[in-house]
């Protein structure tokens, strides 16, 4: 027998249970409902975003300095010089003053001048840039020479070739199968690329040089070097206070220079700080189609019509992948791809994909992309129908520009264009752009990079990961699903391209991770904020201080140290990315950082 | 951490297991063996057999070159296993059957677990109970002679531990680490044939309980020093009769300043010299428990023979007599002293031969003899044959034995062939004492004595004297050599060696008196003292007497130390042993006893006759390199890093990690050109610099400045060739000469080359290369492109 008192307190507890049971699904039932963009209420409002990219401008113009210190960093050469297009931008993303100097002799006669010379070595030939090598040194000032100089002038010049650290020049043209990439100059820690070829001539090396990646090849002779004499690719060569970087390549001359530079001005210093973005953004791109199209193929491939295989087939594993690799979903869905046929589509389905990616906490984009030919913003008014239609309230933040040209998406974009509510505009990289890596519209719609695709991590994929995520700590990249509906080649069937995209993750991104992973809206606010920041630093030999004027919340610096280590930190958080990389959240206006001599005896006499 | 805490509990933790395993554990192995006998019995028979076994089993298993930990480990436990599962009838097999009873009650649920624990407990009270009364009745019994004890080895492990400076006390402590450390490597005599001992017993610690050789080997002088004291304490223990006046020359030796300081300097060394001193007195004691097992086997054998109850007699074949155990104590002890070092050999000798002639009437009966020589040469087969097999095995004789042999006037026509580390062992146990204190240490005293102030050869000739004359004259000659070497060497005032000359007329007194007392035995200690003392004291000053020397006096003095205080106990307990006999009271004699003692206590303390610890630096080695020595080893992984250094280290880190030498690291990029290259290939490198260099082996330099200069660095470097290049300024030269290569090195790589350690003497960088692109060291400095013809030299002001 059951006392009445009992009965009622089981069937109190069962009722409360079951509500709470309820409750959630509920909860999450009426947050669905409102149809809205989570990340809208986050994104950054129209006035603070023009404030930003005011101040930005406003940096970007003062930090050209007309007579370099210490700090500033000395352009040397021709302003059209492609790597010193790089030196500008990568001076202009860590808000390091420049100043220009026409040649090594000038900067070298300003003793006072830049302490971090950035030179073509194309440029380098007569004695006086020789001397001027020398003297810089001796006043402790650092040169990077991108590129060597002809091997010709090297052989006949002994002089250049000691002031590069060249001992003899063996070779005046060898070819390399790859390189080991040393831990230490960027993030990532040590590796072999054995499938990056390049040509390069054979510079056997003195004393007093620390080689950053040196050539690694099967050929015989290549294996019979001793490891010192390996052809060297990046070297430091320190024939006094001062350093000359030599990088014999052409890598200082694209996008991913800026990694290799900012791996270049931290081994200047004992203690380096630099602000980045911390954000990775992983899209789909062109997800989810919503017309069923290209019936042939989907059914000689599938058996199912597109729609279908795009929830049925594509999303269970877009949402594992997301699971497993714990990024943030960022889809930019183009309900057609073809816009001349007329295919029929699901509406119903929009509703579907809204509350799914709701549920990963991920974010719809749109994507201007299309296999059709009508124009953009036709195509873009029928996407917006339907969005109109099925999520009325729904505001698309992101726009996946993809390879389309500024121009084409420029006056679509932004405050008073067709996508108003869109702040943020996803574009393809492109190395050689010599514009900064990020990047605003006039309008104030912020261009980020995709510059991974998240199938394909060939050797020069990493290298270039590395070195963007070392530059800027962002990381962006894509996979594209239009594949699988209008398939190129036998790669682009969905097995294949959600294996390659799965398999990519831990070898390569897991070194990262110190990097949060963000949905493209909240990347855009944080590299506004990275754009905008203005920050100053003071090292007292102990104790780090760093003062960060951030227009939005918190900020993010990357610290390099030297035989150091970070024992204690105020206004902020640390995290150690690898053996003496650390990731800085700043959260209040000073941050003071203790650090300590790693390497020290632990015991001391009485 | 402080390292001098560091230190300290290293001591402790040596001095535990030591003790554990070398008298603990054989204790409890042989504990029916040792039943019924006194505890001084039981420590001899302990620390001799546990001595012997683990010597025995690295040096047995050393020859065919198996020496790892687990073979080791094994071989320990194969014999108290052994024994265990003889003995398991009587030892742990009723136990095991009551504990099983029990359980399967409880299992069966016949008993219930209340029940089952009640019984456990219950079992466990007794054991307590019984544990804690045992312990309470030692305590009461041996109260008074506890805090003796304990005072006195407290003072001892106080004095001999240096816990403030952490160099070595010998410049052959490396030579020895790094004959040690070649047992590692399979290599028993990795320099020759030694005596080993030391070596073996120091291994074993190493490889089983894994700690580093260089701990041992510089720590374990401590542990070795208190085993040599209380050792001496059993000694005196063995031949008193009266309870506390062994403690009389115990404290005048262990506690008191009555000694010249020097004597002592060597203990805090780990030298083999030392460590054979523990088995020298066992010889001894062995020796007159021998006779005295002997005399009542004889007894026992005419006594059945007058009773014709021989045919009950136990056959020798079916027990071990005492005279055989006692004989076998000796031979092992004696044993023990040839493996450890050739000079506690000799010094054994002397005493065992001393307590023959007391004995002389047992030597006399053939068996006894036969038995005896037998004895000698089964206690020398026994090290020897290791050191045959090796010998026999091509293995060379090790070049400090010709040195040895030279001391003794065995000279060899190949002396030339002489190893450097003959040597240096010959030099540093020299200067291991200057180390401490260097009184008295290096002053030969002539046979001529100190007041001896014409020589021989520039007198002029002396008229022919008779053979009384002559007899007298030598005698008076004996006498003030004796005096002299007792005086400069041994005793640290004449007013204590007045006090000991005292002491011999009342034991040459005492002798007739026991003799009259028909105390037979105790006569024959007092002769026995008396002769050792003689013959130590001859020892010390052979050239006197016409004699060859046999080892060196500084070392001879430092036996003749050890041993001259005995008689000082051995009077004042002969005086109650006689007046014990007159007022048969044994209690008041004991008390008499515990007076004295407490009296010379009180006198010794009030009196400030307390040794006074003075230890300097080492003068081979800095605080701070050994501190970093100790923190890299801890801290790095093994093979992974290099210590570019003088000379000290290279032993201490060789079975861990590698070593450079300065000398070799510097000439690589002497006359710098551009194709000069010096790698080094490990992650870690170290470089530890001399900020202001030793007088190697000689402490501070007081006639020049040490510290590093450009002066100093500016000079030629010294060739490489064994220690000079170390020595005197040639030392001044190498630091200053690496120092100013680590400025220049860091100036060109801040962030890769780091201070690891730094003091005002001493300062260690470190550097973290890429294994796989090494740095190239060799770099122009400023100092190793230079014509050391030209003139632009400077010189010294």
């Amino acid at each position: 027998m059951i006392s009445r008192a009992n009965y009622v307190a089981i069937t109190l507890i069962m009722f409360v249970v079951l509500l709470m049971f309820q409750l959630t699904g509920i909860s999450e039932n009426v947050l669905m409902d409102t149809g809205e963009n989570i990340y809208a209420s986050e994104a950054v409002s129209e006035e603070l975003a023009q404030n930003e990219k005011d101040r930005y401008e406003q940096q970007a113009e003062e930090l050209y300095s007309e007579n370099g210190t210490t700090d500033t960093v000395g352009l040397v050469g021709s302003e059209s010089d492609e790597c010193l297009t790089v030196g500008l931008q990568w001076c202009i993303s860590q808000k390091k003053e420049y100043c220009y100097y026409s040649d090594l002799s000038e900067a070298a006669k300003d003793e006072s001048g830049a302490g971090f010379l950035i030179v073509s070595g194309s440029s380098l030939e007569s004695d006086e840039d020789t001397e001027a090598l020398k003297d810089l040194a001796e006043q402790g000032r650092n040169v990077v020479v991108s590129g060597l100089p002809d091997t010709e002038i090297l052989k006949e010049n002994d002089d250049l070739r000691h002031s590069l650290g060249i001992l003899e020049i063996e070779e005046d043209e060898i070819t390399v199968e790859g390189f080991r990439l040393f831990a230490g100059l960027v993030i990532g820690g040590e590796t072999i690329y054995e499938d990056y070829e390049q040509e390069m001539p054979y510079a056997r090396l003195d004393d007093s040089v620390t080689a950053y990646a040196v050539a690694q090849s099967e050929e015989a002779w290549i294996q019979d070097l001793d490891n010192e004499d390996l052809p060297a690719i990046i070297w430091r060569y320190a024939p006094d206070e001062g350093k000359v970087y030599v990088v014999n390549g052409d890598y200082l001359t694209g996008q991913m220079g800026a990694g290799i530079l900012t791996g270049f001005a931290a081994d200047t210093e004992e203690v380096y700080v630099y602000p980045v973005v911390n954000a990775q953004v992983s899209v789909v791109e062109n997800y989810p189609v919503m017309a069923d199209e290209n019936p042939e193929v989907m059914e000689r491939e599938y058996g199912q019509n597109s729609s279908i295989v795009f929830r049925d087939i594509l999303w269970p594993s877009i949402v594992a992948i997301f699971y497993d690799t714990d990024d943030a979903m960022t889809v930019t869905s183009s309900p057609r791809l073809n816009y001349e046929q007329g295919d029929e589509l699901d509406e119903s389905l929009l509703q579907f994909y809204y509350e799914q990616v709701t549920k990963e906490s991920g974010e719809i984009g749109l994507s201007g992309y299309q296999v059709s030919d009508v124009p953009l913003e036709e195509k873009l008014t029928q996407d917006l129908q339907l969005f109109d239609e099925v999520l009325p309230d729904y505001e698309i933040l992101t726009f996946q520009a993809g390879d389309l040209d500024k121009k084409e998406y420029e006056g679509l974009v932004g405050q008073g264009n067709l996508l108003s509510d869109v702040n943020t505009v996803l574009k393809d990289y492109d190395e050689t752009d010599d514009g900064t890596f990020f990047s605003y519209l006039d309008n104030g719609v912020l261009q980020m990079p995709i510059y991974m695709d998240s199938r394909v991590m060939e050797d020069s994929d990493d290298f270039r990961s590395r070195c963007l995520q070392t530059a800027y700590g962002y990381y962006g990249t894509a996979v594209d699903t239009s594949k699988v509906l209008y398939p190129d080649s036998e790669n682009d069937s969905w097995n294949i391209i959600s294996n390659d995209w799965s398999k990519n993750y831990r070898p390569f991104r897991t070194p990262f991770e110190c990097f949060e992973k963000t949905t493209a809206s909240e990347a855009d606010r944080r590299v506004r904020s990275y754009m905008a920041l203005n920050y100053d630093t003071q090292f007292d030999g102990e104790t780090l201080r760093i003062e960060a004027d951030s227009a939005d919340g918190d900020c993010y610096f990357v610290m390099r140290l030297h035989g150091n280590e970070i024992t204690d930190m105020t206004g902020g958080t640390y995290e150690e990315i690898e053996s003496g990389w650390y990731m800085v959240t700043v959260t209040e206006e000073t941050a003071e950082i203790t650090l300590s001599q790693t390497n020290h005896a632990d015991y001391y006499i009485e | 951490m402080s390292f001098n805490f560091v230190t300290t509990v290293w001591i402790a933790k040596i001095f535990i297991i030591y003790t554990l395993m070398v008298v603990v554990l054989p204790y409890f192995v042989m504990r029916k063996f040792l039943q019924g006998r006194s505890i001084t019995q039981k420590f001899v028979f302990s620390i001799v057999a546990g001595n012997f076994f683990y010597i025995m089993i690295v040096l047995l298993w050393g020859l065919v070159h198996i020496t790892n930990r687990y073979v080791l480990i094994a071989t320990t436990f194969a014999i108290p296993v052994g024994m265990a599962v003889k003995g398991r009838k009587k030892l742990w097999e009723g136990h095991v059957r009551q504990t099983w009873i029990h359980l399967r009650r409880f299992i069966k649920r016949e008993n219930s677990f209340r029940y089952s624990m009640r019984i456990f407990f219950r079992w466990l009270g007794r054991e307590i109970k019984s544990a804690l009364r045992r312990l309470g009745i030692f305590l009461r019994k041996n109260i008074f002679e506890l805090i003796l004890f304990l005072g006195c080895s407290a003072f001892v492990m106080w004095y001999f531990s240096i816990t403030n400076h952490f160099g070595p006390r010998a410049s052959d402590l490396v030579v020895h680490m790094y004959w040690i450390n070649g047992v590692d490597d399979g290599i028993l005599y990795r320099a020759g044939i030694y005596p080993f001992g030391m070596h073996a017993l120091l291994y074993y610690f190493h490889a089983v309980f894994d700690i580093p050789t260089v701990r041992l080997v510089l720590l374990f002088g401590t542990v070795q020093a208190f085993y040599i004291f209380t050792m001496f304490l059993a000694f005196l223990k063995e031949i008193c009769r009266y309870r506390y006046t062994p403690y009389l020359t115990y404290v005048a030796f262990a506690v008191g300043s009555y000694l010249v300081s020097g004597r002592y300097a060597r203990y805090y060394a780990t030298l083999p010299q030392e460590f054979g001193m523990v088995f020298i007195l066992p010889c001894v004691i062995a020796l007159i428990r021998f006779f005295r097992a002997v005399r009542d086997e004889n007894a026992e054998y005419k006594r059945m023979k007058e009773q014709k109850l021989l045919y009950t007699r136990i056959d020798g074949k079916r027990r071990w007599r005492e005279s055989t155990i006692q004989l076998w104590l000796l031979i092992i002890s004696f044993g023990l002293t040839l493996s450890a070092h050739f000079y506690s050999t000799i010094i054994a000798g002397v005493l065992v031969l001393a307590a023959a002639v007391a004995y002389i009437r047992f030597i006399f009966n053939p068996k006894t003899f036969r038995r005896l020589v037998c004895a000698a040469v089964i206690a020398i087969m026994i090290p020897v044959f290791p050191m045959a097999v090796a010998f026999a095995g091509g293995t060379p004789l090790e070049g400090s034995l010709y040195w040895a042999l030279e001391v003794m006037g065995v000279s060899r026509s190949d002396e030339t062939e002489q190893s450097e580390d003959a040597s240096s062992e010959n030099t540093s146990e020299e200067n291991g004492n200057t180390a401490v204190d260097s009184s008295g240490e290096n002053t030969k005293v002539s046979a001529q004595g100190d007041n001896s102030g014409e020589t021989a050869s520039s007198e002029p000739a002396q008229p022919e004297l008779s053979l009384q004359e002559k007899i007298s004259q030598f005698v008076e000659n004996a006498k003030s050599t004796a005096v002299a070497m007792l005086t400069m060497l041994i005793f640290s005032s004449e007013g204590v060696l007045q006090a000991w000359v005292w002491c011999v007329p009342v034991l040459l007194v005492e002798i007739p008196l026991m003799w009259l007392l028909r105390e037979w035995e105790y006569s024959r200690y007092i002769i026995m003292i008396l002769l050792a003392s003689i013959f130590l004291i001859i020892l010390c000053i052979p050239d006197t007497f016409g004699l060859p020397s046999l080892l060196d006096q500084s070392r001879a003095s430092i036996y003749c130390a050890y041993f001259i205080l005995t008689g000082l106990s051995l009077a004042a307990d002969g005086v109650l042993v006689v007046l014990g006999r007159i007022i048969r009271v044994r209690a008041l004699w004991q008390f008499a006893s515990l007076a004295m003692a407490a009296a010379f206590v009180f006198y010794t303390a009030e009196g400030g006759y307390i040794r006074v610890k003075t230890v300097n630096s080492s003068s081979l080695e800095r605080d701070g390199a050994q501190l970093c020595v100790y923190d890299i080893m801890e801290k790095y992984p093994d093979e992974k890093w290099t210590i570019v250094s003088c000379n000290e280290e290279r032993n201490m880190v060789s079975p861990v990690a590698w070593h450079y030498e300065v000398c070799d690291f510097l000439e690589e990029m002497e006359n710098y050109s551009d194709d000069d290259e010096m790698y080094i290939p490990t992650q870690y490198v170290f470089f530890f610099i001399e900020k202001r260099s030793m007088d190697y082996s000689y402490g501070e330099f007081t006639d020049v400045d040490a510290e590093v200069s450009e002066y100093w660095a500016s000079q030629e470097l010294p060739p490489t060739s064994g220690l000079s290049q170390y020595s005197g300024t040639n030392r001044i030269i190498t630091n200053s000469r690496l120092y100013y290569w680590a400025q220049e090195y860091q100036k060109r790589f801040p962030n890769e080359m780091k201070v690891y350690y730094e003091d005002d003497d001493f300062v260690c960088y470190y550097i973290e290369q890429n294994e796989y692109y090494l740095n190239n060291f060799a770099i122009d400095y400023g100092y190793n492109s230079r014509d050391y013809t030209a003139s632009e030299v400077e010189t010294y002001d």
